[in-house]
């Protein structure tokens, strides 16, 4: 199987601000639960492995390629930030065609007809919406369907079920476990019964290292993974 | 469909969506101060023309740059004074726009999570500036466009209704081209400046409305707009150097928000 992410030595933070490492870790085609407690990196870590942020130190390959700034391998990387990546004074349709736009002049990608997405995803009824006016789901669901616009091969998501009322969550989860079984696709989150029921394989930061558990199918329960979150304290 | 990068079509993108979210504000506030500065300039002198004791205040003999007379035939100096002024107040009230619409062109991206998804996208830092910078751009343009339109109309219009006859020099008329569009670009580039680098910097602080970015933006037309009640004589001295300056001021600051303009800087504030 080929190894989608390979991380190794990599500590991470802004300028001179460490957040975390050195730690090493592969992430495979599936979907993987990255956890810890509030503060503990999670969101610094999953931003240098997409390349938004530079590491500090280490290396980190995804798809087999390094992921410097204006890398052409980034067009097969999506990323949905904890924050909508939409804009607040515009309806859905006009921020849906300001990506189709951008993503058009990705190198190497084979952008998804908005028509499609708009289908796929269920937002005929939200188009002419401004995006300020949508609840969290529907936003989340527009921005999922923006990230789908380059059917990404390596997804990453900050924290994509938080907030979301029980039908919204439900969808996203099946979402993400559709998307695991051709991709790779790597979350972060609070809940551990939640990851459980979504990832396959965990990542859990404990102080500034990290644990990852489940790799090679080994059982993972929510006192295992408990039990490392706890040790971080 | 496998499509090739073009910075173009992506500049094109960034544009458009600063058009469709800050035209309102952009198209209408220069129109409405632009076409109110065109019949404020030949109304608002009223009666004062006729006054001749006050030559400390108002200077008695024309600038040089615009000539006006009155219905009589008379001149109409105070009139003429507020002309030559113009090109400064037009490029006040178009450095006032752009930071009231420029905020907004990155304010999105930069508050919400659009700012990281284009960071992680193959889309070079550099080309991320420019875009920003073109759309900023492009917004102060038509602020630019629509602001002088909107005097020029207003103003021909005041003058045949109350009968006053003008006479513009080439060198008022390229004042008043050159003038505001230059303090308008500085103005851009220093909010687009204080909005990547220091977005706090545009929040409103305590007795200093709409935060020291913003006042660094109109600094320019603080700074000329009494120069020239002070110095009439020299005004198109004064409106030369300040062209000079704010281009020069322009692209020192484009250099200098390119080169701080990092995802670490950007995420960290």
């Amino acid at each position: 199987m080929m190894v989608s992410a390979e991380v190794s030595g990599l500590v991470v933070g802004y300028g001179d601000e460490l957040v975390l490492g050195p730690v090493e870790f592969t992430l495979n085609p599936g979907v993987t639960a990255l956890l810890g407690r509030n503060g503990s990196g999670k969101t610094t870590l999953m931003r240098t492995v997409c390349g938004i942020i530079p590491a500090l130190e280490g290396r980190c390959r995804v798809l087999g390629l390094s992921v410097e700034d204006g890398a052409p391998v980034r067009s097969k990387v999506g990323y949905l930030g904890h924050e909508s990546a939409l804009a607040a004074a515009l309806t859905v349709e006009q921020n849906l065609s300001f990506w189709s736009d951008i993503v058009r002049t990705y190198p190497e990608v084979s952008v998804v007809a908005v028509d499609e997405l708009v289908e796929r995803f269920d937002l005929s009824a939200l188009l002419a919406q401004k995006v300020k006016k949508l609840s969290r789901g529907q936003r989340q669901r527009v921005d999922l369907a923006r990230l789908a616009m380059t059917n990404p091969q390596f997804v990453v998501l900050d924290e994509p079920l938080s907030g979301l009322d029980p039908v919204y969550a439900a969808q996203t989860r099946k979402l993400l476990r559709t998307w695991g079984e051709t991709r790779t696709v790597l979350y972060s989150t609070h809940s551990v019964p939640e990851a459980l029921e979504v990832a396959r394989t965990y990542l859990t930061i404990s102080g500034r290292g990290l644990v990852e558990l489940g790799a090679g199918g080994a059982p993972v329960t929510e006192e295992s993974i408990l039990s490392v979150l706890e040790a971080s304290e | 469909m496998t499509k090739q990068p073009s910075k173009h079509s992506r500049s094109a993108a960034f544009a458009k969506r600063a058009w469709k979210q800050q035209r309102s504000t952009a198209v209408w506030l220069a129109a409405v101060a632009g076409a109110a500065l065109g019949v404020v300039v030949f109304i608002g002198a009223g009666e004062m023309n006729a006054v001749t004791n006050v030559s400390d205040l108002i200077p008695h003999s024309q600038t040089g740059l615009v000539s006006v007379y009155d219905a009589d035939g008379t001149v109409a100096p105070l009139t003429a004074y507020l002309m030559s002024m113009t090109p400064a107040i037009l490029g006040m009230l178009i450095a006032v726009v752009a930071t009231l619409t420029l905020p907004g062109v990155v304010a999105d991206d930069i508050g919400g999570g659009g700012i990281e998804v284009l960071l992680a996208s193959p889309i070079p830092r550099r080309a991320l500036f420019t875009a920003y910078l073109g759309a900023g751009f492009l917004l102060t343009a038509a602020s630019w466009g629509v602001a002088t339109l909107a005097f020029a109309v207003a103003a021909t219009l005041t003058a045949l209704t109350i009968g006053t006859v003008t006479t513009l020099s080439f060198a008022y008329v390229a004042a008043l081209i050159v003038l505001p569009l230059s303090m308008g670009v500085w103005s851009a580039t220093a909010t687009l400046f204080g909005a990547l680098l220091y977005p706090g910097a545009l929040e409103s602080k305590a007795g200093m409305n709409g935060g020291p970015i913003r006042l660094l933006a109109i600094f320019p037309a603080l700074i000329i707009v009494p120069a020239l009640l002070a110095f009439p004589a020299a005004t198109l001295v004064m409106l030369a150097i300040v062209v000079a300056v704010t281009i020069a001021a322009s692209v020192l600051i484009i250099f200098l928000t390119a080169r701080g303009f990092s995802s670490t800087r950007v995420l960290s504030t």
